[in-house]
Parts: C-alpha cells; sequence; structure tokens
C-alpha cells in the first residue's frame, strides 16, 4: 500500500534539499576529518551511512524508508559497525604489544629520543616574546656557562648583561631580554608540552625539553624507512623489520611497540580446535540453555499464578500491587540487596533458615544452590513483567469459550488445563521466546550476583559453574588478566552471536510452524 | 483489566451463596499463598531500606530492623566532597529523559513506517532487527570503545566519557525490540482510519500525526517507561564510557561504591540505592496501566 | 516530511547543546590522575590543588576500578585518550612496560630518599618506571583479649582457636580474607612460593612455584581448618573482617587497611610477625605491595605529568601529608623509620622478609586461577595438590598464549 502519490510541493522539497544538504556537508566534513586522522575504516562507514541518508531522502522512490532513516543511520552506526569492528578484531592479533595502527606505531616509535654520547644537557628557563608567538630558552651548561638558545639557529653563548641579554641573577639566569619575558614557573609549566616539541639551535644540534630541570641535545631514537619497510635504530644501526605485526631485528629482537596485524582464523582454531574447551565449554552451554529456560518457565508460572489463582480473591487489588514491587527497582539494586540477603555470614538469611533447618545452604560456592539461587533471583526481577502480560493475554480470551467449557461442565482445574493454557501459550509464545533469547544472553544476574563462581574443577581456563557463556567471555576478555588478548575476545564473541542469531531463526521457524497450524 | 472483571462479576453474582467450608479452607490456602508470595517480593526491598537505616558500619548477621534507625547514612551519602551523589543523579535522569525522548521519536515513526507501508526490504529489515538485537554488545566494547575514541578526536562531545555518546548508543540499543512492539500495536489499528484521512487529502505526515499518533499512546508511554527504566538501570556500558567523577551514572556510581574497600559503608551504599529505586518507581506507578495495556496489545497480536 | 526534517533539526540541535555544554569543560591544559582506591583521594586533590597554585596547571583526581584502568591504559594508548597518570600497585607494571606505556623516570638524587625495596617494586628489566608512594604488607592480627600471646607455629594457632571455639567465645578460629594473598604467609611458611627469579634477578614464568609441596602444606592446612569446621567453608572478605571486630573470631591476616574499621569497632588487637610451619622454623612472609605513581607514555602530556610526579610530589612534606591522610607505611625512608606506632612495628615485624610481589605480565594469570584452587579446595571439590596442579596449568596455558 505505497500511497506516498501526494504530490509534493516544490518549496517544501527545495527546503528538503537544503536541509540534507546542510546534514551533508556536515558529514563531508566529519568523514574527511577522519580520513585525515588515518581513520580510515570508520571514514568509510560513515561515508556509506551518508549516502544512504541523501539517497533516501531524495529520490521519492525511497520515500517509506525517509520514515526510518535516522533510526537505521543511528543502527548502521552503533550496532552494524561495531559488529563488523569485533568481526575485524577476531582475524587481527589485536591485544597486548598490538594495540595501534601500523602508522600510529610508527608515529610512537618516532617520537622517542635518546641522548647520544656526546650530547649535551643543560638547565633552562624559558622566555616568551612579546606577541606571545615564539620562544627562547636560557640554557646553562655543566661548567655554568650561558646560551641562548632559538629556534633554527644555533646556540649563542652570552655572558649576561650585554647585548639585548640583561643582567643576570643569582643564578646566572638573565631577568630580561630585549622583546621577550622571562617566564616564571607557573608560566612555564603550563605551556611545557608546547616547549618540548621545539626544535631549538640549528639541526643537528637541537636541544629539547626533556623535563623541567633538563634540556639535551636528544635525537630521533628510530626513524621508519618507508623503502624498504623496516624501523632504524639511530643510536645503533640495527633494523627492525615486521614480523606479524612486531618490528624485529635479524637477532629476533623486538621493540615493543608494535601493531595490529591480520593474522586470518588462527584465534578461531586455537578455540574451536582446542580439547580442553570443548568439554567444559559444553557443559556451560547446557547449563546456559537450562538457565534460561528455567528462568522463563518459573517467572512464567509465577505470573500465571498471581493473574489466575488470585482472581476471585478479596483483597487481590492489594495483593497484585504488592507483588509487583520488584519491576520498578533498578536491576543492579536488586542483585546486589539479593547478594547480601543471602550472605552465608553477614545476611539475614542464614541465621532463619538455620533455625527452621539446622543449616543453611551456601548460595555462593555450592554448585547447585548457586545455581538455584541464580534462577531465583532471575525470576524474583522478571515474574511481574509476565504477570502483567498473562493478565493482557487472558483478557483477550474471549468469555463465550469459558461459557461453552462451563456448559460441557469442565471443572475449575479442567477448565484451565483445557481452555485456558493451550490458547494462553499460543498467544504468548512468541514473547517466551524472546525472553529465552534474552535470559540466553543475561549477563547481569550472573555476573553481578557471583561473578560466575563456583569455579569448575580442571579447566584449562578459568571456568565458573554459575557462568554463561556471556559472563565467561567477558571475565576471560576483561577482567581475568592483565594481558588482554581482545583477538581471541572477539573470535569468541562472534561465535557467540553466530550461536544465538541461529537459535533466533530457528525460533522464527518455529513460531511460524506455529501459526500456521493454529 | 475490564473484560476479566466483568465476566468473572458477572459469573459471581449469578453463582452468590453463603461461604462453604470448603471455600473458606481454598481462600486460607490461597491467602497463604499470597502471603508467601509477597514476602518473596517485599522482604529485599524491606531489607534495603532497614538497611540503609541502620547507623552500624557493617552488616551484622540475624538483625533485619535496625535498632535506632537514623538517617546518617543518607547524611554521609549526600554531604560526601568527593562522591557527588546528587550530581550522578541528576546525569541519570538527564541521560535516561533524553533517551526515552529520542528512542520514542525514532520508534514511533519507525514502527509506523515498517507496519503501514511495503517496501522492498521491508521483510528482511524486520528480520536483521531481531537477529541483531541478540547481538552481545557487552562483548564489543573493544570495538564501541575504539570507535567512540576515534569519533572522539574529531568530534569531541560524541568521543568517550561523554553523555551524548552513552545516549546515542542507548537509543540505539533499545529501539530494536520496541520498534517491533509499535509494529505489532500499530497493526492493530484500522488501516481503515489511515485510507479515510488519505481520501480526504491528508499528507502520510499528517495521518500519522494527527490520527494514528494519538490512538498509539500507550505503546508509547510503555516504550518511554521501559526505555527509561533500561537506560537509567545500565551500568555495563556506562561503565566503561565513563570515567570522571562529575560525568558518572548513580549505577556506576553504586557500583564504584562496592568495590572492596566500601564494603565497610554497607549502610551508604544502600541508602543510594534507596535513593536510586525512587524515580523509577514515581515514574512507575501512575504509568503503569498504560505499560500494562500497551505490552499486552503487543503481545496478543503477536 | 517537512516536519519529519525540522524535528530532526531540533533533535541535533539538542544534541549540539548537550555537546557544547560536555565539552566546555575539557579544553584547557590539565592532568588527570586515576587512582583506583578511595583511601588517598582526599589528599590527593589537595595536593593537586597546590600543584594548580603554585604551577598553574589542575590535577584532578579520579577514583577509577584497576580493571578499567588496564583497559584505558591499553585500549587508549593509541589514540592518547586515557589519564595522564595513575597509581597502581606495582605488580599490574609489566604489561604496561611491555606495551611502551608506562614512561621511563628518573628520580635522580632524590632515588636515595626512598625505601631500596620500594625503588625494586617499580624497576623492571633494571629501568625505574614509577614514582612509589607507599609500601604494604599484611600483618598477623589477634584479639588480644582472647590471645594474649602471639602463637609461634600454625599448630598453636589453631590448638588455641579450637579451645576458644569449643568454649564457644568464637564462631571462627582465624579470618581467611581470601586464599591467596592474605594467607600468602601461610604457603611460604612450609617453602612455597609463586615465580622464582633468574640469574639477573628478574622474575620468571620458566621457574614456577605455585603446585610446589610448601604451596600444598599450605593449602592443606586450610583444608584442615575447614574440615574441622574451624573456619567457614564460605571465604568471604567482608565477613572474615566482621567477625574479627566483633570479637566472634580470634585471629585474622590481613593488611594496613583494616586499621581504621579495627579502631572504629573497638576490638583490642595486636600486630605480629607471622607463625612459622614448625617449631623453631622460618615464620611466613608476605607478599611486599608497592603503590606507585605511572606516567602514562602515550599522551602528549607525558612531561607535564612528570613535573607533577617528581618536581612536586616527591618530598618529604607531601609524602608526609599521604601518610598521616592514610596511615600506610611510607615509601619515603625517614617517615617509613620514623613510624614508630605499635601497628607498624607489628606490620614491619611482619614484613620483614616480605619480598615484592612479582610483576611480570604472567602474574596476571595467576589470581583468578589461583583463587579458583583455593575455592576449589574449600569446596572439597579437589585436594590441594589437584586444585594447584590444575592452577599451574591454566597459567600455563595462558602464557603460552
Amino acid at each position: 500500500m505505497n500511497k506516498i502519490a501526494i504530490v509534493i510541493p516544490t518549496r517544501s522539497y527545495l527546503i528538503n534539499l537544503a536541509i540534507v544538504g546542510a546534514i551533508l556537508i556536515g558529514a563531508m566534513w566529519l568523514i574527511t576529518s577522519l580520513f585525515a586522522q588515518g581513520l580510515v575504516p570508520l571514514g568509510s562507514a560513515l561515508s556509506a551511512i551518508t549516502v544512504f541518508i541523501a539517497l533516501i531522502y531524495l529520490r521519492r522512490k525511497f520515500t517509506p524508508l525517509r520514515w526510518l532513516g535516522i533510526g537505521l543511520a543511528l543502527a548502521m552506526l552503533f550496532t552494524l559497525y561495531p559488529l563488523f569492528y569485533t568481526l575485524y578484531i577476531s582475524v587481527t592479533n589485536m591485544g597486548s604489544g598490538h594495540l595501534m595502527a601500523k602508522q600510529q606505531a610508527i608515529n610512537r616509535l618516532e617520537s622517542e629520543l635518546y641522548l647520544p654520547e656526546s650530547g649535551a644537557t643543560y638547565s633552562w628557563t624559558a622566555f616568551q616574546s612579546a606577541d606571545g608567538a615564539s620562544y627562547v630558552l636560557w640554557l646553562i651548561d655543566a661548567d655554568g656557562t650561558g646560551y641562548l638558545a632559538r629556534p633554527g639557529s644555533p646556540l649563542e653563548a652570552v655572558t649576561p648583561g650585554t647585548g639585548i641579554v640583561g643582567a643576570a641573577d643569582e643564578n646566572n639566569i638573565p631577568l630580561t631580554l630585549e622583546g621577550y619575558e622571562r617566564l616564571p614557573l607557573n608560566r612555564t609549566v603550563p605551556i611545557i608540552t608546547q616547549l618540548s616539541a621545539i626544535d631549538f639551535g640549528e639541526a643537528p644540534n637541537t636541544v629539547r625539553v626533556s623535563s623541567l630541570r633538563e634540556a639535551a641535545a636528544l635525537q630521533p631514537k628510530y626513524r621508519y624507512d618507508a623503502a624498504q619497510d623496516a624501523i632504524i635504530d639511530q643510536e645503533t644501526g640495527e633494523i627492525y623489520r615486521p614480523v606479524e605485526g612486531t618490528f624485529t631485528s635479524e637477532s629476533g629482537e623486538e621493540l615493543p611497540i608494535g601493531y595490529i596485524d591480520y593474522i586470518g582464523a588462527r584465534h578461531f582454531q586455537n578455540f574451536l580446535g582446542n580439547e580442553g574447551f570443548r568439554e567444559p565449554l559444553l557443559a556451560m552451554l547446557m547449563w546456559n540453555i537450562t538457565f534460561a529456560f528455567c528462568s522463563v518457565f518459573f517467572s512464567f508460572c509465577v505470573g500465571l499464578i498471581v493473574t489466575i489463582l488470585f482472581e476471585n480473591l478479596p483483597g487481590k487489588r492489594v495483593i497484585r500491587a504488592l507483588l509487583i514491587i520488584p519491576w520498578p527497582i533498578p536491576v543492579l539494586i536488586s542483585i546486589l540487596i539479593w547478594r547480601s540477603m543471602l550472605n552465608p555470614d553477614l545476611g539475614f538469611v542464614a541465621p532463619i533458615l538455620e533455625s527452621i533447618f539446622g543449616s543453611s545452604p551456601d548460595w555462593f560456592s555450592n554448585v547447585g544452590w548457586t545455581r538455584l539461587a541464580v534462577v531465583m533471583v532471575n525470576v524474583w526481577l522478571s515474574y511481574p513483567y509476565f504477570y502483567v502480560i498473562t493478565a493482557g493475554a487472558i483478557r483477550s480470551i474471549p468469555g463465550e469459550i469459558y461459557d461453552a467449557a462451563l456448559v460441557d461442565g469442565a471443572s475449575g482445574w479442567g477448565k484451565f488445563y483445557h481452555v485456558t493454557l493451550p490458547l494462553l501459550l499460543r498467544i504468548m509464545m512468541p514473547l517466551l521466546i524472546a525472553s529465552f533469547t534474552f535470559n540466553f544472553n543475561n549477563f547481569n544476574v550472573i555476573y553481578i550476583f557471583n561473578f560466575g563462581l563456583p569455579p569448575m574443577p580442571n579447566t584449562i581456563v578459568p571456568m565458573g559453574y554459575s557462568d554463561i557463556l556471556i559472563s565467561f567471555v567477558y571475565r576471560l576478555a576483561f577482567v581475568t588478566s592483565n594481558v588482554t588478548n581482545y583477538g581471541l575476545a572477539a573470535a569468541i564473541t562472534v561465535l557467540l552471536f553466530l550461536l544465538v542469531a541461529g537459535l533466533v531463526i530457528i525460533q522464527l521457524r518455529f513460531t511460524k510452524a506455529l501459526k500456521e497450524t493454529a | 483489566m475490564d473484560a476479566v472483571q466483568n465476566h468473572s462479576t458477572s459469573r459471581a453474582v449469578s453463582m452468590r451463596k453463603p461461604i462453604s467450608p470448603r471455600k473458606l479452607v481454598r481462600y486460607f490456602l490461597l491467602y497463604l499463598l499470597a502471603v508467601a508470595l509477597i514476602l518473596f517480593a517485599v522482604i529485599p526491598a524491606l531489607w534495603v531500606v532497614s538497611a540503609s537505616l541502620n547507623p552500624a558500619k557493617s552488616l551484622i548477621g540475624g538483625t533485619f530492623f535496625p535498632a535506632e534507625p537514623s538517617f546518617v547514612n543518607y547524611e554521609e551519602l549526600l554531604s560526601s566532597e568527593f562522591f557527588p551523589y546528587a550530581k550522578w543523579f541528576v546525569n541519570s535522569l538527564k541521560i535516561a529523559s533524553i533517551t526515552t525522548v529520542i528512542t520514542v521519536f525514532l520508534t514511533s515513526l519507525a514502527g509506523y513506517a515498517l507496519s503501514r507501508f511495503r517496501f522492498q526490504g521491508r521483510r528482511v529489515l524486520m528480520l536483521a532487527i531481531l537477529v541483531l538485537n541478540v547481538f552481545p554488545s557487552i562483548l564489543a566494547m573493544v570495538a564501541i570503545f575504539s570507535m567512540l575514541q576515534q569519533l572522539g578526536t574529531v568530534i569531541e562531545w560524541i568521543g568517550l566519557d561523554t553523555h551524548a555518546a552513552l545516549i546515542l548508543l542507548y537509543s540505539t540499543g533499545s529501539m530494536g525490540i520496541n520498534v517491533l512492539l509499535v509494529k505489532a500495536y500499530v497493526d492493530s489499528i484500522p488501516v481503515e482510519l489511515d485510507e479515510s484521512a488519505l481520501v480526504d487529502g491528508a499528507t502520510p505526515w499528517q495521518t500519522f500525526r494527527h490520527i494514528v499518533f494519538p490512538i498509539m499512546t500507550p505503546i508509547v508511554i510503555t516504550i518511554g517507561v521501559l526505555t527509561f527504566i533500561a537506560a537509567y538501570g545500565d551500568f555495563v556500558i556506562a561503565r566503561v564510557l565513563l570515567k570522571s567523577s562529575e560525568n558518572l551514572t548513580v549505577m556506576v556510581g553504586l557500583q564504584l561504591f562496592q568495590t572492596d574497600r566500601f564494603d565497610q559503608d554497607f549502610g551508604v551504599i544502600t541508602a543510594g540505592a534507596v535513593l536510586a529505586a525512587i524515580p523509577i518507581i514515581l515514574i512507575y506507578i501512575p504509568l503503569q496501566k498504560y505499560v500494562i495495556d500497551g505490552l499486552t496489545a503487543g503481545s496478543v497480536k503477536g | 516530511m517537512k516536519k519529519v526534517v525540522s524535528y530532526l533539526l531540533v533533535l541535533l540541535a539538542g544534541l549540539l547543546l548537550l555537546g557544547v555544554n560536555t565539552a566546555a569543560f575539557a579544553q584547557d591544559t590539565q592532568l588527570t590522575l586515576w587512582i583506583y582506591d578511595d583511601g588517598r583521594l582526599e589528599v590527593l586533590t589537595e595536593l593537586g590543588a597546590q600543584f594548580e597554585a603554585e604551577y598553574g596547571v589542575p590535577v584532578v583526581v579520579e577514583v577509577v576500578d584497576l580493571s578499567e584502568i588496564r583497559n584505558a591504559m591499553t585500549l587508549g594508548a593509541a589514540s592518547g585518550e586515557g589519564p595522564d597518570m595513575i597509581i597502581i600497585p606495582h605488580d599490574n607494571l609489566g604489561p604496561f612496560v611491555e606495551n611502551g606505556a608506562a614512561m621511563p623516570i628518573d628520580l635522580g638524587d632524590s632515588a636515595e630518599n626512598y625505601l631500596p625495596s620500594a625503588i625494586d617494586g617499580f624497576t623492571y628489566d633494571g629501568q625505574l618506571y614509577g614514582v612509589p608512594l607507599a609500601v604494604e604488607n599484611i600483618g598477623f592480627f589477634r584479639n588480644v583479649d582472647l590471645v594474649p600471646e602471639a602463637p609461634a607455629t600454625w599448630a598453636e594457632v589453631e590448638e588455641i582457636g579450637m579451645e576458644l571455639l569449643d568454649e564457644g567465645s568464637i564462631d571462627s578460629v582465624i579470618g581467611f580474607p581470601d586464599l591467596t594473598y592474605n594467607i600468602y604467609p601461610v604457603y611460604t611458611s612450609y617453602g612455597g612460593y609463586i615465580f622464582g627469579r633468574d640469574e639477573a634477578g628478574n622474575f620468571t614464568p620458566d621457574d614456577i612455584g605455585m603446585n610446589n609441596e610448601g604451596m600444598v602444606a599450605g593449602l592443606a592446612w586450610v583444608q584442615h581448618l575447614i574440615e574441622e569446621g574451624a573456619v567457614s567453608a564460605n571465604i568471604d572478605w567482608e565477613a572474615s573482617h566482621v567477625q574479627f571486630e566483633t570479637g566472634r573470631s580470634a585471629f585474622i591476616m590481613t593488611g594496613p587497611w583494616a586499621i581504621n574499621r579495627f579502631d572504629t569497632a573497638g576490638v583490642p588487637y595486636a600486630i605480629s610477625a607471622f607463625p612459622a610451619a614448625e617449631e623453631g622454623g622460618e615464620p611466613g612472609y608476605p607478599f611486599l605491595g608497592v603503590q606507585g605513581l605511572v606516567i602514562n607514555a602515550n599522551k602528549e602530556n607525558a612531561i607535564l605529568a612528570q613535573v607533577f610526579a617528581v618536581d612536586f610530589l616527591a618530598t618529604e612534606e607531601h609524602y608526609q601529608a599521604i601518610f598521616d591522610a592514610e596511615p600506610r607505611p611510607s615509601a619515603w625512608a625517614s617517615i617509613f623509620e620514623s613510624a614508630t606506632d605499635p601497628n607498624t612495628a607489628g606490620f614491619n615485624a611482619a614484613g620483614i622478609n616480605a619480598q615484592p610481589m612479582p610483576s611480570i605480565p604472567a602474574m596476571g594469570f595467576v589470581w583468578d586461577a589461583w583463587v579458583n584452587a583455593g575455592s576449589l579446595v574449600a569446596q572439597g571439590e579437589l585436594d590441594p595438590q589437584e586444585a594447584l596442579d590444575s592452577a599451574v596449568e591454566q597459567i600455563l596455558a595462558q602464557v603460552n598464549g
């Protein structure tokens, strides 16, 4: 029903054009700036998005998409781009020692300085020209000789009190310098970063500010030679050539700063081909499915109880109002509350259970009890939502069906079992399935409640019994160690996404089949 | 509630008779169940309130109600010079509100379009929304981090540690499934309404703005409330992006309080938690009815 | 459609305003310092204000989770994001150095003012990479009302504790805040260690002691206590401290951070050297942790940060202020030595043979594996030998990628 056949007035079209044009100019500026900084992937992605926006807002054919335009643009930038970027990381060696693009790594290496054996060191004082645009240093070497150092011209040994140089103070630093102002410490320090980037004196014998106390004849340590694609150590003459993102010398010595390089599917092979991973991961997957299923099942049951059993009970409004309390409490807070309540030594639950049953379960270190606890907490968090949905779904079941059931002489239970439940399930199936998918990756409950612990014995990387896949990868990638292998983490992320996306597609088939039989 | 109520009251009237012993037992059992469920629902909430009123520095087993309740924890929380709780609170409200406005605006347009217009790629788009929705974005943090870092080098205000970046991420993240909810809702609005308006010469935009949008109120409020709750409650993404203490949200701040060295101030943490829950409850209570309508309409249509 | 577009414009304008508002205070030159615990926040903020008064550059101090500090230092490396300076425990240094993220530091003559062990902690491959602030090691606390004399062996600890437990005067013989760092002296008294050193004195992952006899014997003692019901199988930091401060446990092994809370709670305690494995044996020794300030070499303000760290901060007066704000043994030798209160003396006695925690990158893989080994033994899933063997396997698997 594409009925956008109404004539768009020319004036409005022109305004449209102007606005889209303005957005395009802004986008162009952004894109060129990104390219100028060498951020090619992001620049390209933004270019694609811009072209897309321009097309749908300027071509009549794409009119319906205009309603979705901004949303789609945002989704491309903030969902699709990270997805592809993750895919890209998964085939690189990104991680400790390989954190920047090649050009950035080269720039970083070329900014390293060293002091040649012949190089002198000085103490320094900064002078600023009257217009504030240029600086001169007064240097004093180890022998106490003073020099005037300007960028681009050789150092001049000057005695204070001669020429433009005014009389010296007790430290042999001139108090005045014609055309310049001597900077006190509190004006020197804020500009020390700019000062340290200036080469004073004439090349190649330039002097740089290296700290508050010292300026020295520093030289760049590394130079990149594009012709042979190698880094050359200016001090030793050693040549470092790139080997998988690391500059390596003939003798195998490596420079600390490497770059992100393509390594193919190695992470996938390492992960999938590793015997040690298979068995515990399978166990984890089973628990992951169980956790998601139980969470949905029990939340649904509690929701159903609240809806159906209390239907004719006097005071049901109050009961339901109280029962909905968990919903609006922020999840983080809820989980933290449960954590402290169940603490075996400090929480108030343990003494109560002990006085009733003589012992209290270990909610954080026993496998079964921990799993029970996370499901329980999750049910607490989500049953109000299910209650609300169930109530609405039941409302939509036509009353005649019940009347027919009554005529048939169905009892309360029979009516529920044979009439209400099947109808309810059919109505709610899509939501139950969506909820299952959500819980499959329900990171918050698992991670905040017990960090995926207690640990599984004899695994090759730390894994926990209450870990689900997402919390396991999170821990592996971002928490466990201080030497992160982002490439491997990205590879596992991609696999996890494929798994869950597969689940979604199967579910779609399933719901469709269900609808067709209905 | 109307349908259910009508239905049940009519039955109750027709079957009114003295309460039989069997019914008494039934009521007793049901009330027992209700009390058990209410305890399950309410105790954690009560416990956090009582802990926040407990002046003792740490939790000591066994006491549910503090012997001498006081507001010291709240005073301490709000007077801390180095942990600007009030500022975090304002940040959270600001971020969640703007995210809500953007999400509601974008999803109602998109949901309407997906429901009413037939265009090439529509089915693929809906499938893509469903599939992308399950992308574990927590694990894509490295990518998001790098992207914002790069954007930030050109446009400072959507870089890392900015609220704008967080708002855009939240808005995008909450669009997916909400678009489908809106679409399901619009599907349930008779298409004849639009058609007659269009025949009368209204533009599609006018039709949407004046005819369909007003009918969409329940779903719009639902999405607003859900988005607000989600953006307000998030701590995973915010924790990675926000760093400077004046930029943090309440949830990230609460997590900061929770790190080891703060454990002794459990009372202060719970005071922070109680205050943090208030806005959500205030928003939720008056709008509850709409949320129920909005959610169920979508689900019922499937 | 016109209206849609104008809405969009309003939206964009709103975002722009928002951005302007956020970007407003990010312009001027300033230094950021991230610290991972809050104890020194106040004093460092004050020192930052002093620095601004003297040198004209503001210093912003933020409390950031240690794992987030690591992420920002590594992921932020490429574009120069992240803090200018960080305060970290020295065992986190290795990966920063290996990524070129830590700037070499030259303390000049001032180096003599520091404890040699503190300088040693921040020295990596012969080069100094941090300005040490404080050193710390844990001590052996006992409740002097319950236990007037310090026990000499772990067996005595158990004996005294079990008696009190049977009397019902305590719930737990000894507090174990964790089964790793805070009970390391138990392991070392039996001869355990984590990484050995090579000839040059650098720690090496080639010599891993995690599953040697000493480590196993230490963990076996812990297991024995749990099985006897002398300590809870639920190893919990907060619970162990609460039990000690309420007089419900006789001993605890913990560090200077607990002093303030124990004083507030009013529990009568004394700190002493750790017991030995057997009569006349060497007492157990703890890890020596050094906390220091590291400069982010990827930031353009690195030289400015150096002015703060080396030229401004490193004076006796400032170290005294830091020590007064939070009484952890100072890395400044004269302040360290002049602290004569019984607590400090107790910690010093406990730490007399303390060994710096290894700072090599492999150490990053140790903690989780070690924590897991402890929990597995506490839960009775594995015996100590199996658990530590498995931990070593996990560490090696990750070291070798």
